[in-house]
């Protein structure tokens, strides 16, 4: 059954062996080829995915296509990731990188094309050949980008089987492609069952978690602004990104302003019969998970579904409810224009609801806030449990970095161990290396001078010994 | 310029340099053309090679499963290029001397 995955590995195996050869200038070349035909075909890989998946809206996938092409190659392109990348003199250490072998990419179907291009940019950046697997629903999609990308890889002189994809394969196949002897790492972005089996696979993995971004709208915000960009963002691919808002919080005191805006661009605020009929089509009563039909559709199509009468041009789809938990459907994380809204008393009750919200299946994922108070942004951000607080940002596109701020464009956005995951980091090139550390000796004068024959006395406590250790230094 | 002697059913090809993708067609045609129907061992003496292709490791492998493991050998590898071997997993199944 797994002479498949065994003829994959071994492609894969002879390609990392010949790749660890390379110099980084050998490598740089074969990044930029590959960032070049990426960038070109970003129209079409983008108009593929769509069509294909059903999911977003391609003018926006472009842009998905742009920043993982063309905003990754420029904050990698400069990176050391072969031979000596540091040489701390003083410390006495050098840095030597070495690639870490063939990877396997886990695609997931929201962001087909993009995550393709950004995985294998970084892959072969750090000198790893790359595995792709993409989602079932969007094999064609991943399968065009990787092929153009490995055709413009070998164009460079990238080893033959450094890009390699897979069309067909069952589940047990990618269970024994996972717990393969010869795989080095896992970079599983996709649903948590499929992060759990990575982890569990024996592999090295870096996963992703669930978001469930809650968006403060302090009271010292620019409110007008503050809603604009939170347009930008659950509208941005149909909020297909899981960075993107999930509910507002809001004060009492401005609360009417910003429904006010917020009905201005075409948000829909639905009453309580309608939100129970938004229930049903957006969550599975079940698992109290998103349901996958409405992943990225267009709010009126949703609204349609759920059988809400709202204008053609409805943007987004806004539920104020009071609560969060199973018994709140729209309290959880829906990849979908639809929001939650939550008024509340003040500033406390906001923070504590965010706290609710960020707990409710979105544990060191992101969170939002539009504030002008410098205090209160941090002390909002002390009470998240989140790899990335963004501020006065809309937060798809600032979590995934790049283009608001200076955080690594990403599309395998790391959640902490809350999320389960090992890293808060946004996950790029610099995270596919091992660092092997020459140290030279330089003699840690303290230790060499104390007498250690002092630690085998148990009566002397430790406050003394640390007398004695730093004694004239 | 690689070199290859006969004698009896021992067939040893001296490699040189790099050996790339490219150079890697020229190598097989070349141990095609010295594989006498005589020759039962074969030994790669690898004393000046210091680069090989994932090509190389496939030949490689082709070798040593059309001859067996006692009769094919590797000699004198470099250390870069025996890490390049162990990288590909191909240490446990061939005999590097």
């Amino acid at each position: 059954m797994n002479n498949y995955i065994d003829e994959v590995m071994q492609t894969a195996t002879m390609a990392a062996a010949e790749y660890s050869q390379f110099t980084q200038e050998q490598t740089d070349k074969i990044v930029k080829s590959v960032f070049e035909v990426a960038f070109n075909n970003r129209v079409m890989l983008a108009k593929m995915a769509q069509q294909e998946t059903n999911i977003g809206i391609w003018e926006h996938k472009v842009m998905k296509n742009v920043i993982a092409s063309q905003l990754v190659y420029e904050d990698i392109k400069d990176l050391k990731t072969a031979g000596i990348i540091n040489e701390g003199k003083d410390s006495g250490i050098i840095e030597i990188a070495q690639p870490m072998g063939p990877i396997l990419a886990i695609i997931p179907i929201t962001n087909p094309t993009s995550t393709v291009i950004f995985k294998i940019l970084i892959s072969l950046k750090a000198r790893n050949p790359i595995i792709i697997c993409p989602s079932k629903k969007a094999i064609n999609c991943c399968s065009e980008t990787a092929r153009i990308c490995y055709e413009a890889a070998l164009q460079a002189g990238a080893p033959e089987g450094s890009i390699q994809w897979l069309t067909s394969v069952t589940r047990e196949q990618t269970q024994a492609l996972m717990a393969h002897k010869d795989l080095s790492l896992i970079l599983a972005t996709g649903g948590s069952g499929l992060v759990k089996s990575a982890y569990s696979s024996g592999t090295p993995t870096i996963g992703v978690g669930a978001g469930n971004v809650p968006v403060f709208i302090e009271k010292s915000a620019d409110i007008p602004f503050a809603v604009e960009q939170i347009f930008l963002s659950k509208t941005f691919d149909n909020g297909t990104v899981c960075a993107s808002e999930q509910a507002i919080v809001v004060e009492k005191e401005i609360a009417e302003k910003v429904i006010d805006e917020f009905k201005k661009r075409k948000a829909y605020f639905l009453n309580p019969e309608e939100i129970l009929l938004l229930n049903k089509v957006a969550i599975d009563e079940t698992t109290h998970l998103m349901n996958a039909e409405i992943v990225g559709h267009h709010a009126y199509d949703i609204a349609k579904k759920a059988g809400i009468n709202s204008a053609e041009d409805v943007k987004i789809l806004i539920a104020p409810i009071k609560a969060v938990g199973n018994e709140y459907p729209l309290s959880s994380e829906v990849l979908a224009p639809i929001l939650a809204f939550y008024e509340v008393d003040n500033f406390e009750k906001a923070i504590n609801m965010c706290i609710d919200l960020n707990y409710h299946g979105g544990i060191g994922h992101s969170a939002s806030i539009f504030s002008n108070n410098d205090e209160k942004i941090k002390y909002f951000a002390m009470n998240m449990n989140a790899g990335r607080i963004c501020v006065n940002t809309p937060s798809s596109q600032g979590a995934v970095g790049g283009m608001f701020n200076k955080l690594s464009p990403s599309f395998t956005l790391g959640c902490g161990t809350g999320g389960k995951n090992i890293t808060t980091d946004n996950v790029s090139a610099r995270h596919l290396i091992n660092i092997q550390r020459i140290t030279r000796r330089r003699p840690n004068e303290r230790f060499m001078r104390f007498d250690a024959a002092l630690y085998l006395d148990e009566n002397i406590k430790a406050d003394e010994i640390i007398k004695l250790y730093n004694k004239n230094s | 310029m690689n070199k290859y002697i006969c004698d009896n059913n021992l067939l040893t090809c001296v490699l040189s340099g790099k050996i790339d993708t490219l150079n890697c067609s020229v190598l097989e045609n070349e141990i095609t053309e010295n594989m006498k129907e005589n020759i039962t061992s074969v030994v790669f003496d690898m004393q000046d090679v210091d680069y090989i292709s994932s090509t190389f490791l496939r030949i490689v492998i082709k070798m040593v499963k059309s001859l067996s493991v006692e009769n094919f050998v590797i000699l004198n590898v470099q250390p870069s290029v025996l890490k390049v071997f162990k990288i590909a997993n191909l240490t446990e199944i061939i005999k590097i001397e």
